[in-house]
């Protein structure tokens, strides 16, 4: 089966059930008289039409988790969510048949996973899925919509446990090197042109420790404040692994500029220590540290405004 | 009329469509296929009567929990016995014709085997609400309300944007001009510091 984006396989219309009907009755009735009561009562027919849908997928949803149960955000929010377990908070937006651009109210435009409009038609008590969108912008252009299943897809990436963020540094003992990490050798060889500092560092290379570095630019309008993160891994008894973190200027410099920061901080971001340049330091380092493999932590390097930071997992 | 399954589009889409694993992106984009092309060839049944649409959503809720495996129905759908409109059309007038006799409006139990999508009831009628919530931040007991306020603007408080935001609304777009506060800060501040006293007091409130 073929499918164009403009195809009418890219809908589902489902019906309007009667409980449904009294839902967003009673969601619209605290704004009667107003120009929102009827925008309302679309956007709870949206939600359910959704919520409806993804039952039959098997998707659990939970509404009573959502934003918009709660009378009292709903009094003072435009809030039409669903809320998806362990995925988020879709918000489900009604619209009349025929409008071609929806305006998003300023309230939802963070915390949602997404966005799905509904086209709701009153007299034949349908709600028709018309497709949705993982960002929201104030304006939202109807055809440019994505289809329902770019929906299910999408949620199922969601769903998916994320895959460990960050360098993984026991692999660098197998020589494996990512994320911009490079061999020291490799650094030597190119027009980096490692500092003096680091070649003496490098030439004291041992059997049983691994380096490794990255060159960091923390601020490309001033060109020449370019460094060399530098990382040695050296196996410390009963599988703990000590890390030694230098950074060294690169490009020539001989010295790093002054008042930049080195900082390690654990997995969930609080500082643990931290380093900072004088002027005409050749290179600054954070006190040794050991860790067991499996454990976590992040670096920060910040120099003026600027800061550089990388998730790491022993 | 002979039904030759090798010529039904829906047929064929059913088969691949069981092929998949419950609940697998496949199997969810193949039952969302069978549902379009059902609609698409108009033979399901349809009536005007007040219970239809009820009967139709649980008709689909049957349809993808036993058209593959056999989930709330006894055995699954079995081409080889009805065609898939057929299969549909005996359970979804089964469920007309309970929903009516049940006097589906006043009760909304059920029979055994139905399906239902149920909405739970929703927390208490609303204007007494609206009334308390005015009365909560107007006088702020704990004067938490007025405290918190976005950076510098003292007057950018929770009490302020919880009174202008109730009914009758005033739009983020105004209260960012009144203010001078970018709509977004406006917003996440209101989110993160106002949305948390509102829920407190609607729990305290017995509200949720």
């Amino acid at each position: 089966m073929t499918h164009a984006p403009s195809n009418p396989q890219s809908s589902l219309t489902l019906p309007i059930t009667s409980s449904a009907q009294q839902l967003a009755q009673q969601f619209a009735q605290p704004l009667m008289g107003s120009a929102l009561q009827q925008q309302v009562r679309r956007n709870t027919l949206a939600m359910l039409a959704v919520r409806d849908y993804l039952e039959l997928m098997g998707i659990e949803t939970d509404l009573e988790a959502s934003e918009c149960w709660n009378p009292l955000f709903r009094l003072t929010a435009d809030v039409s969510d669903l809320y998806l377990p362990q995925i988020g908070h879709l918000e489900c937006r009604g619209i009349q048949p025929g409008e071609t651009v929806y305006q998003l109210p300023a309230e939802v435009l963070a915390d949602r996973i997404g966005y799905v409009v509904v086209e709701i038609e009153d007299a034949q008590r349908q709600a028709t899925i018309l497709g949705f969108t993982p960002t929201g912008t104030p304006k939202l252009s109807i055809r440019r919509l994505q289809s329902i299943e770019e929906l299910l897809s999408y949620l199922h990436r969601l769903r998916q446990p994320q895959p460990i963020r960050g360098v993984n540094l026991s692999q660098w003992f197998e020589q494996i090197f990512e994320n911009g990490w490079q061999t020291l050798d490799y650094f030597l060889g190119t027009s980096v042109n490692l500092a003096p500092s680091l070649r003496s560092y490098a030439l004291r290379d041992t059997q049983t420790s691994v380096q490794a570095g990255k060159l960091i630019n923390l601020n490309l309008e001033l060109g020449h404040r370019a460094v060399v993160l530098l990382i040695a891994l050296t196996p410390a008894g009963r599988e703990q692994v000590g890390i030694q973190v230098q950074v060294h200027p690169a490009f020539g410099e001989t010295y790093l500029p002054p008042n930049m920061e080195i900082t390690v901080l654990s997995e969930t971001g609080q500082p643990l220590k931290h380093v900072r340049s004088r002027s005409l330091d050749n290179y600054i380092q954070l006190p040794f540290f050991q860790g067991y493999p499996g454990e976590r932590f992040q670096l920060a390097l910040s120099y003026e405004q600027v800061q550089w930071m990388e998730q790491f997992s022993i | 009329m002979r039904r030759d399954p090798d010529n039904d589009p829906i047929y064929q889409l059913i088969a691949r469509t069981c092929q998949y694993p419950p609940n697998s992106l496949e199997r969810q984009r193949g039952l969302t296929r069978v549902v379009q092309a059902i609609i698409q060839s108009g033979k399901l049944w349809r009536d005007s009567s007040p219970e239809y649409d009820d009967a139709l959503q649980q008709t689909w809720l049957y349809l993808c929990r036993n058209l593959c495996e056999a989930t709330t129905a006894k055995h699954p759908y079995d081409p080889s016995r009805s065609s898939v409109i057929t299969w549909l059309d005996r359970y979804l007038k089964q469920r007309l014709e309970d929903l009516r006799r049940e006097g589906y409006q006043q009760n909304a139990t059920t029979s055994l085997d139905a399906e239902k999508a149920p909405v739970p009831a929703a927390p208490a009628p609303i204007p007494p609400i609206l009334e308390e919530v005015k009365e909560w931040a107007r006088t702020d007991p704990s004067g938490e309300l007025c405290r918190t306020h976005i950076k510098g603007h003292p007057e950018v408080n929770c009490q302020t944007l919880i009174l202008r935001r109730l009914p009758p609304r005033s739009s983020w777009e105004e209260l960012s001009k009144e203010f001078g506060v970018p709509i977004t800060t406006l917003n996440s501040f209101y989110r993160r510091q106002c949305f948390p006293r509102l829920r407190k007091f609607g729990e305290h409130q017995g509200y949720l």
